[in-house]
């Protein structure tokens, strides 16, 4: 046993650099970056959660977005669907309950005269292209605008690179040549040009640390087979849309996102070149070592990017971060809580894939796709959700419940019942409630100025 | 359970604490065109009368039933809970407070607890309950509305109520008639089942009457007529875990004081506890029949008992332990039919609110497919409820250190469920708590116990590193400091309890949540 007194973080990306601000924000300790310089472009998108990592690093949102390194997102544009997906679920809580089944209650009974997105200011904000950072006034409707950010990658990692550097993370220049080991320990890592370095804890985000090579000790989801991205384009924006987007296609998804600077269109389609697509570690900790970021896992989350699974990697080390090196339970507990967030975010995947086998008009390639979901428990979740617009209870949420519903409403699954406390409601006076609701988030949204 | 064409007959068996509190709740969340409710209960059968002792969800729960918090204080004698004191537990002589509410206030972005363990490390040794202004506030008998007022503190603690357990009974079963519930007197001699699907269909009374239901509530304690003896659910026996099987009990005169806290006094073969009500004090010894005789945990109540006897002692049983699943076939137990969990820490009531308010969502609707899930649900989400109760109390006994008697050293070597000793290695490692959000007692519940029991880590997180060490132990002495002079600011409890019956309804009591650390912390 000894002390942490030094971490090293394998690998230049925005991940990486991002992980070195926050734990040197952070820790009194020795930190520093093997920048592999690798080539990055394009726009990342990430949920609200974004703000409490700029929190703990000190850093303005307010800068960022007026310096067209990010811009806000509000929600994310199905277009299939027509539906729109905010961060937090549509409308209020009436008597302690939740808001969806009010809306259910009024659908089944041929009177919800909206779509549930009319019920959430991001939403509407998003569809009339509106924006506004949130009023710091609690009471007010407009403090509920939440958004997430859509970044420009190059600019946001100089931001990101000059804070750590502020922050007194090293920054070494080179490609690894060798990684010297002792059983699961990483001992030393030698560079092309030479220099060796070691450290207490090392952080891979490239996958290139981990004793037994990246494809030994990787697990792939098997509903992701097949799957990869491609980038359309990046083009320079004209203006920025203060939302994403995410289009079924044939045999995947066109995702969109845009900065003021930046447009970015990927692909995520079905045969793809192989590639880490779908790829996890059930152990992302061994040893000395973490694999964070896309090293980790790599999945498509549709309404954020990888840059969240980071930040939410980093946070649940930093969180309990371990003073010396006797760290087997910590060790095993940040594996289980990043195992929990997994399985979340793998049925959220294949939520998607479930969405897309059972829109209009469905296809063979859709339904097969979904056939071969093997996720007994996704499927006792959208049961339960069909029958009764429940979500079921689970321990971590990596994808909070509001995303759930707004979806499968969004997407016209609506359930054949609702809580009973609900259906035994006047229709027509939960109607009025909703309207007063809409009448409340329109006059909001029209108060808010158009976005460019 | 799913024609809704004629009003959907509910019918609980039992009125007790579970049954009252079932019935109260489905009176005022159910649709009365929809769903017709009938209590049977017998005055013939004793009610074991749980729960004296509460927890703050509590207050959640006569909230959403719309129940004046005086009104509910002077019908069933309450007093203000703000903890639980711990008596030998450790070693014996120790004593710490498990209050509701949190410690401290985190600095370096890392909880205040590892500030703590740093400033311990430098030589402060003061206890970690100097840093809860509820622990204080307990310990001095003082009480005041949380949130009441501006000082940050006040945002920093909930609290409950020491109750009789049969007046809140009887308070619900009025505010359960009122709103339409039926309730019979009388005995189930027969319980009928469909050959069909087994399911429950009609029970036959003592008196001839037959009641066909289309749902049934088993609250009828530990005899389980309906989930245990009729559907023969499965029960698994936790008694290797918490191997206290007995309990004798016996009010006693109450105290001018009442204090402001539950009392848990461990004993050489289980433990005591002790509550103070406004007329009177519960007191009951819990223990081990292997390592104690009836005779001997009375001799120990009456010997350890403040104030005259005001009844017989009343002598239980039980075993420690959770039905497999709480909802089975069209029949839900609740409260002691589902499972008995020692009430160290008052979770009695609480488990039957949380499995009345997990029904009332998982409420059967839809068709058969959809009931199954919706059954499935709650069976998960109560099963998580007892066993993460279940490890937060096998805590208490494996952190001893006593080894004065054969109980004893039976607890300190006991090999503890997988998922507790997980938790106890997370925190010996490096002070962490596992985090989870589905469950009753959070982290500083975990901190009370760990800390209290004497299970401190050597080490502590880098960040609370960051402040110097002069600086680390003055803002910590100016917090105990500070909770101290603000503690001597507030009302006594006594006199809080004094104000209750004189309405003085100007001060609205604050709102709750379910969480055992208040809505403002």
């Amino acid at each position: 046993m000894r002390a942490v007194n030094s971490i090293l973080i394998y690998g230049g990306s925005l991940e990486g650099w991002m992980a070195a601000a926050l734990l040197a924000r952070s820790l009194p300790l020795s930190i520093t970056v093997v920048d592999t310089q690798p080539e990055e472009a394009g726009v990342e998108a990430t949920l609200p959660a974004i703000a409490g990592f700029h929190h703990r690093l000190g850093l303005s949102e307010r800068l960022l977005l007026d310096n067209s390194i990010a811009s806000p997102t509000l929600a994310t544009h199905y277009p299939g669907s027509d539906s729109w997906v905010p961060f937090e679920a549509p409308g209020f809580t009436l008597d302690g309950l939740p808001f969806h089944h009010y809306a259910v209650h009024a659908h089944l009974h041929g009177v919800l005269n909206a779509s549930l997105d009319a019920f959430s200011l991001p939403a509407q904000a998003a569809r009339q292209r509106r924006y506004h950072p949130p009023s710091s006034d609690t009471g007010s409707l407009l403090a509920t605008l939440s958004s997430g950010l859509q970044l420009h990658r190059d600019r946001y990692r100089s931001v990101i690179m000059a804070l750590a550097r502020e922050l007194g993370v090293y920054r070494r220049i080179g490609k690894l040549s060798k990684v010297e080991s002792a059983g699961d320990e990483v001992v030393s890592l030698l560079l092309e040009g030479g220099e060796r370095l070691s450290a207490d804890l090392f952080l891979d985000t490239e996958g290139a640390l981990l004793r037994n090579g990246r494809n030994e000790s990787t697990e792939r989801l098997d509903s992701a087979e097949g799957f990869g991205f491609e980038r359309l384009d990046i083009t320079q924006a004209d203006s920025a849309l203060p939302f994403t987007r995410v289009t079924q296609s044939g045999e995947g998804w066109i995702l969109e996102r845009t900065t003021a600077a930046r447009a970015e269109r990927l692909r995520l389609y079905a045969d793809a070149p192989a590639s880490g697509f779908g790829h996890y570690r059930s152990q992302p900790w061994i040893g000395n070592t973490l694999a964070v970021g896309r090293a980790a896992g790599e999945l498509e989350a549709f309404v954020t990017g990888p840059l969240h699974w980071l930040q939410t990697a980093v946070v649940r080390l930093l969180d309990a971060f371990p003073a010396t090196t006797d760290w087997q339970a910590t060790r095993a507990e940040y594996n289980r809580r990043t195992a929990l967030e997994w399985r979340d975010r793998q049925a959220f995947f294949e939520l998607h894939l479930y969405l897309a086998a059972h829109s209009r008009p469905a296809t063979d390639f859709w339904r097969g796709r979904w056939r071969r979901v093997e996720n007994p428990e996704l499927r006792r979740w959208l049961v339960l959700f069909e029958t009764s617009a429940l979500i079921p209870s689970r321990e971590l949420q990596a994808l909070p419940d509001a995303l759930w519903v707004s979806l499968l409403l969004g997407h016209q699954r609506w359930p054949g019942t609702c809580d009973p406390q609900v259906s035994a409601r006047e229709p027509a006076a939960v109607v009025k409630e909703l309207d007063k609701m809409r009448r409340m988030i329109d006059k909001a949204t029209a108060q808010l100025p158009f976005y460019s | 359970m799913n024609d809704m064409n004629r009003p959907h007959h509910w019918i609980i068996v039992g009125g007790g604490t579970a049954g009252w509190m079932a019935a109260a709740a489905f009176s005022a969340k159910l649709d009365p065109s929809e769903h017709r409710i009938t209590l049977i209960e017998s005055d013939a059968i004793g009610t074991v009368g749980v729960g004296e002792a509460t927890v703050p969800h509590l207050r959640y729960f006569n909230q959403v039933l719309g129940i004046d918090e005086r009104d509910f204080m002077r019908e069933t004698q309450a007093t203000y809970k703000l903890g639980i004191e711990f008596v030998d537990w450790g070693r014996v002589g120790d004593r710490y407070l498990h209050p509701f509410g949190v410690y401290g206030e985190p600095a370096h972005q890392v909880g205040f607890f590892q500030s703590w363990l740093k400033a311990r490390s430098l030589g402060d040794t003061t206890p970690l309950e100097a840093y809860a202004p509820g622990a204080v506030m307990a310990k001095r008998e003082r009480f005041a509305y949380p949130g009441s007022n501006a000082h940050p503190f006040s945002r920093k603690y909930s609290y409950a109520f020491h109750i009789d357990a049969s007046r809140y009974a009887q308070y619900l079963r009025r505010y359960a008639q009122a709103r339409g519930v039926v309730r019979i007197e009388g005995r189930v001699s027969e319980v009928q089942r469909s050959a069909v699907d087994g399911d429950i269909q009609q029970l036959m009374l003592d008196s001839g009457e037959r009641l066909k239901g289309d749902g049934f509530i088993d609250c009828s304690g530990f005899r389980a007529l309906l989930n245990g003896q009729t559907l023969g659910v499965n029960f698994e026996n936790w008694s290797h875990w918490l191997p206290c099987d007995r309990a004798v009990a016996i009010p006693s005169s109450g105290q001018s004081a009442p204090r402001p806290y539950t009392r848990a006094v461990a004993h050489s073969a289980g433990w005591r506890w002790q509550i103070p009500l406004q007329h009177r004090t519960g007191n009951g010894v819990v223990y081990c029949s292997e390592h104690m005789s009836a005779e001997e945990a009375t001799r120990h109540l009456l010997n350890s008992m403040e104030g005259e006897a005001l009844a017989e002692p009343n002598h239980l049983q039980f075993t420690t332990g959770v039905r497999s699943k709480s909802w089975a076939h069209n029949s839900v137990a609740i409260g002691l039919s589902a499972g008995f969990l020692e009430p160290l820490e008052s979770t009695s009531i609480y488990l039957i609110q949380a499995a009345i308010m997990n029904f009332l969502e998982c409420l059967p609707r839809g068709d058969a497919q959809a009931v199954d899930v919706l059954r499935s649900e709650f069976n998960r989400r109560m099963a998580l409820e007892y066993e993460r109760v279940r490890d937060f109390l096998i805590l208490h006994y494996t952190l001893t250190s006593r080894d004065d008697s054969a109980f004893w050293r039976r607890m300190r070597t006991l090999e503890r469920p997988e998922s507790l000793e997980r938790k106890i290695a997370l925190f010996r490692e490096q002070g962490q708590v596992e985090h989870y959000e589905l469950g009753m007692f959070l982290e500083p519940s975990w901190l009370a116990v760990y800390e209290g029991q004497g299970l401190l880590p050597e080490h502590w997180h880098p960040s609370a590193d960051r402040a110097t060490d002069g600086a680390l132990l003055a803002s910590l002495q100016r917090f105990r400091e500070e909770v101290e002079r603000w503690t001597a600011t507030l009302p006594r409890h006594d006199r809080c309890l004094a104000q209750l019956g004189v309405d003085t309804e100007d001060v609205p009591w604050p709102p709750a949540a379910m969480s055992l650390y208040g809505v403002f912390s």
